[in-house]
């Protein structure tokens, strides 16, 4: 008889116990037995965000398919709309005449008169069309010649100031000069101006509305 | 006999290194099956955003143009009016450089037809650029700046394509300056309308 019989069960037991490699499988075991609990959570919530999702797509492609539908009903209106953003340049680059002769009217000094009025469209540019194309100018030039009968050229000057702050921004002087008295009888002056303006669409310093404007429609 | 057994289990821990490894690989492929459906979700989620912006641009898109509706109607209408409709010749537009002296749309055109009928004479000129446009050179020496004005108004509120090219007025030589009286202008248009196909 042996008083300290050890079963071969018993030391299999006390080496799972005791062995770190047995310890450190016990351990990995006991951390994903406990991982299991976060993973299943994080499952279950991402199962329940792609069903989520995949009623929201299949919402904003039903969504998609109204507007389409909507879309082409109004199509007409689409093409009229792309038609005039087609135009868009072309109107832009038009600086109504008769808007700058107003000007002329509104803004000239009781003791000056013009003997001739020039503009003239410059700087061309092609804008496409479709089909075809059409040149639009980038600048107009006006040309004011013109007597005055008081000495003083100020006020040849200060015309020409007006007529500036009534054209476009961006549009300058070019010249501006009176001359000496041409007549001595007359008492006249001779006066020359050439300005530049920019044809970029804004006109309403020359008092032109928008061509969508209510009036115009 | 007991030591022998004892040095046998300890020294077998063959299970253990398997068992950890098929955990590591267990937890290896649940974090990479739960970051693909956290990268699916994600997508799903970009794209369901990208979808109803789109969306939500394209009914912005719809709402403007129902309301604009007919504004955007009697725009067009109004502009599309302003152009002078050609006849396609072989089913190419009118050529540029073509003289449309010939040509009856260019005679019945409403813009010379209104500068005949104010009294300007009117005279179809040959384009050299190669444009879809036709232009006129009209001219007076009866018109005064206060009748001149008014209708090239008219002309260009009723026309968004009639363009001035050139306009040129000039007083006679022999009206003095400050002249009281009614003065009729040498006035010289250069004027070009924008033309389509019928």
């Amino acid at each position: 008889m042996q008083p300290f019989f050890v079963s071969e069960e018993k030391l299999a037991r006390q080496a799972y116990r005791y062995d770190r490699r047995y310890r450190l499988a016990a351990l990995i075991l006991m951390i994903a037995i406990l991982l299991q609990v976060p993973f299943l959570v994080l499952l279950y919530d991402q199962n329940r965000i792609r069903k989520e999702e995949e009623s929201r797509g299949g919402f904003a492609l039903q969504k998609e398919a109204q507007i389409t539908a909507q879309l082409s009903s109004l199509n007409e209106t689409e093409v009229q709309l792309a038609r005039i953003k087609s135009w868009e340049p072309i109107l832009r680059g038009r600086m109504p005449a008769s808007a700058v002769l107003g000007a002329v009217e509104q803004t000239i000094p009781r003791d000056v008169v013009l003997s001739r009025i020039v503009l003239e469209a410059a700087n061309y540019r092609s804008v496409s069309l479709n089909p075809g194309s059409f040149r639009v100018p980038a600048t107009y030039t006006i040309t004011l010649l013109g007597e005055q009968k008081v000495p003083d050229p100020g006020v040849w000057e200060s015309f020409i100031a007006k007529l500036l702050s009534r054209l476009p921004p961006g549009s300058n002087v070019m010249t501006s000069k009176v001359g000496k008295d041409e007549n001595p009888k007359t008492g006249l002056l001779t006066c020359r101006a050439v300005l530049q303006a920019q044809a970029n669409g804004n006109y309403f310093p020359l008092g032109v509305n928008k061509v969508d404007a209510e009036e115009n429609l | 006999m007991s030591k022998r057994t004892d040095s046998k289990v300890r020294k077998d821990p063959g299970s253990a290194v398997a068992l950890a490894v098929a955990l590591l690989a267990v937890l290896s492929i649940e974090t990479v099956y739960l970051e693909d459906c956290w990268k699916h979700g994600e997508e799903l989620r970009k794209a369901n955003d990208q979808l109803e912006a789109s969306n939500s641009q394209r009914q912005r898109h719809i709402e403007e143009l129902r309301l604009a509706t007919q504004k955007i109607s009697a725009t067009f209408a109004r502009l599309n009016d302003g152009i002078i409709r050609v006849a396609a010749t072989e089913g190419r537009l009118p050529t540029p450089g073509h003289n449309p002296k010939g040509n009856p749309e260019y005679v019945d055109s409403k813009v010379a037809k209104s500068l005949r009928e104010y009294g300007l004479a009117v005279k179809s000129i040959q384009e050299g650029h190669r444009e879809t446009s036709i232009s006129f050179e009209a001219g007076s020496n009866q018109l005064e700046l206060h009748r001149l004005a008014p209708f090239l108004a008219e002309q260009e509120n009723s026309n968004a394509f009639l363009f001035v090219d050139r306009l040129d007025l000039i007083r006679p030589t022999e009206i003095p300056a400050f002249s009281m009286n009614p003065t009729g202008l040498e006035t010289s248009l250069l004027i070009r309308v924008l033309s389509g196909p019928k």
